[in-house]
């Protein structure tokens, strides 16, 4: 009999919630439970232990665990591969590359270094398309004819227009990041947006951040979305500003991760502002950001405010672009204040740019 | 004095005391705590050079010999030093073990499933892998030339020309697959058990007028099945079985939605062709109900089909 083996990574993506999970079929477990009669192997990849079914965990012949922090994952892990409590301590003290393996052909569970692979950079889109293409060469089938299938107006927007159409209502994000979730080319995204812009369903955002463009769905997209069962993401205060914000805190966040970010803070509520994030740093430096996208002036009072604002080091106001960064400093230069945090101004379009040097932005505070 | 270097000392004896560069260590250790560490190291090692066990107690145990095989993850940490290398060993298939990798993200557990799917394919073997983060692309390069084009595919849904009704050889009846893809629909879009009759009731019906029930190699697409059930008319049913129908409709429509390239499918080789090869199913940028239906379809047909060979 020749083994097949079955690799799922990030196995946790494809559980349903428990109360669904119930109904009493689930392939994946079916497999774990005899594939290997079948001469399938598995190998799967998961962040939780907990996620993991019974009959799955029973049929293990090979547990690796990597650094885990959750307490409720640590015990598991302990209990799943009989470590004692010391050893179970380690789990939180694994660097990259250290794992703890518990093995059906040996009687305690053990550390090893993993040895360090390196890949090949992964082939582009067009030259994956192509060996696709090879293999589909090689490949017979039929098809209806199309004969039976009604198209209504609906009905149009499939395949690649509706995987685009999905996430940019889903999403907020640019063309280079939806064309890399999707693996899609930029030609496609473009053909699909060109059906989906024929329709009215979706528009370019009003506002440019330095060169990239954000696409959202219009109000006759968002009822067809509806309609499709598609959710339409809201923001408060617009679709750049939430881009700009959470890519800011996901840029500064990776710096450390002892940095927390709070949203709807109330350390400015003597003014009777909302700051759009409050970042908490190492030794108790706090700082304000603040998105500026529109209505220049009303933001320079936000910022003015939250200079004064008690605990506040700095105060980080980014603005959509080179543009609106101009008048935001000339308005602010204007005025007068009488600020206890420094301010620091940047447009998205540079401290976007993955060669921006953050650290220098801080370290001079 | 210097806390847990206490009992390293006390194990090397003389060779501490007679040392002056550990001794001059030890009295900047108790200036500055930090170095405690470092030093510590230092004295494992030169425990484990005496063939000691420098593994404190009830920490991991000194591992001298596993048994050896085809994939290598890395050495055995035997306290400060390399122990023996830890392999997965060639599957048996008399005795075949899952494997699972569990930790946090960014801590090395796609580097290690990718790994292990390059040697077995390297020794031979036909691998499936379900990518949902688009990161098995870059085996394909790092496979060598003579194992090229045949041996690994990179497909995305879009290219799966395959028709869900099809089952996956002569072995099982087309009556019975519709079964499990009942079942499989049922369970993975959450259709309540009545629709999930009405859909196998309705699809036999399909069958008949294809003619598979008969011999017949047209299964009905997945498109035809969705019109079939728009034009489906119940009449005289409870408010209950119209609910059934229009929850069915619906799930048939996200199916047919989210595999548009599939859904007109009527017979196809490609599965049949994909289990004699390695594939990487590149799921990015699929979730929810379609991606779980994908997945475990490519799953339960590949176990049927496994077991249909082995008969």
């Amino acid at each position: 009999m020749k083994v097949h083996t079955v690799a799922i990574d990030e196995e946790h993506r494809l559980h349903t919630d428990k109360s669904r999970d119930d109904m009493g079929f689930s392939p994946i477990v079916d497999l774990f439970a005899t594939g290997a009669k079948r001469g399938i192997q598995l190998a799967i990849s998961t962040q939780f232990l907990s996620g993991i079914h019974p009959a799955v965990l029973a049929n293990l012949g090979c547990r690796i665990i990597t650094f885990l922090s959750n307490p409720r994952c640590i015990w598991l892990a302990q209990q799943s591969l009989g470590l004692s409590p010391l050893q179970a301590k380690r789990i939180t003290r694994l660097k990259e590359r250290e794992v703890i393996v518990a093995y059906a052909g040996y009687p305690t569970p053990f550390l090893v270094r993993v040895n360090q692979f390196t890949f090949p950079a992964k082939p582009d889109e067009l030259s994956l398309e192509r060996n696709a293409q090879d293999f589909l060469a090689q490949v017979t089938w039929t098809e209806d004819g199309g004969k039976s299938f009604e198209v209504s107006d609906e009905h149009i927007v499939v395949g690649d227009v509706l995987r685009v159409f999905d996430r940019i209502c889903r999403e907020v994000e640019t063309i280079e990041e939806r064309c890399l979730a999707l693996q899609m080319t930029r030609s496609r995204d473009n053909k699909a947006r060109d059906v989906l812009k024929a329709k009215g369903y979706i528009e370019v955002d009003k506002v440019a951040i330095g060169k990239m463009i954000l696409h959202g769905p219009t109000s006759k997209g968002e009822s067809a979305a509806e309609k499709m069962g598609i959710k339409v993401k809201r923001f408060k205060s617009g679709r750049a500003h939430e881009y700009i914000l959470c890519r800011i805190e996901k840029k500064i966040g990776s710096l450390n991760t002892q940095y927390k970010f709070q949203r709807h803070s109330d350390i400015a509520r003597e003014f009777g502002i909302q700051p759009d994030s409050v970042l908490n740093m190492t030794g108790g430096f706090r700082i304000i950001i603040e998105i500026v996208c529109t209505n220049i002036a009303r933001e320079a009072e936000i910022i003015n405010k939250e200079m004064t604002v008690d605990g506040v080091d700095m105060v980080l106001a980014i603005t959509a672009n080179k543009t609106l960064e101009k008048s935001l400093r000339r308005v602010l230069k204007d005025d007068l204040f009488e600020g206890k945090a420094r301010l620091v101004i940047l447009d998205a379009g540079t401290c976007l740019d993955p060669k921006f040097d953050w650290v220098a932005v801080f370290e001079r505070s | 004095m210097y806390g847990k270097l206490d009992k390293r000392i006390e194990q090397l004896g003389p060779q501490v005391d007679d040392n002056p560069e550990i001794q001059a260590l030890l009295a900047a250790a108790e200036l500055n705590p930090d170095m405690v560490d470092s030093i510590d190291s230092i004295l494992c090692g030169m425990i484990y050079k005496q063939g000691g066990d420098p593994t404190r107690a009830g920490e991991f145990p000194i591992v001298t010999s596993l048994p050896p095989g085809t994939i290598a993850l890395g050495p055995v940490d035997n306290g400060r030093r390399c122990g023996p290398t830890f392999y997965f060993p060639e599957p048996d298939p008399s005795n075949l073990r899952h494997i699972a990798v569990v930790g946090e993200t960014r801590f090395g557990k796609t580097t290690i499933l990718l790994h292990i799917c390059l040697q077995r394919m390297l020794s031979g073997e036909q691998v499936w892998m379900f990518d949902l983060e688009d990161e098995f692309a870059s085996l394909i390069p790092a496979l060598p030339e003579s194992n090229k084009p045949a041996a690994l595919t990179a497909v995305t849904p879009d290219h799966l020309m395959i028709n869900f009704f099809q089952p996956p050889g002569e072995w099982i009846e087309p009556r019975q697959w519709l079964g499990v893809i009942g079942l499989l629909l049922r369970s993975q879009t959450y259709l309540s058990d009545g629709s999930e009759n009405l859909f196998i009731d309705n699809v036999l019906e399909l069958f008949k007028i294809k003619g598979v029930l008969a011999g017949g190699s047209e299964f009905p697409s997945l498109a035809e099945t969705l019109s079939y059930f728009q034009s489906l008319k119940l009449s005289g049913s409870s408010k209950r079985g119209k609910e059934w129908l229009e929850s069915l409709t619906n799930r048939l429509t996200m199916l047919v939605r989210a595999f548009y390239a599939t859904s007109r499918v009527t017979n196809s080789n490609m599965l049949q062709r994909l289990a004699q090869q390695s594939v990487i199913f590149r799921l990015r940028g699929y979730s929810g109900v379609p991606l779980r239906f994908l997945v475990n379809f490519l799953l339960i047909w590949l176990s049927c089909y496994k077991e249909g060979v082995q008969k």
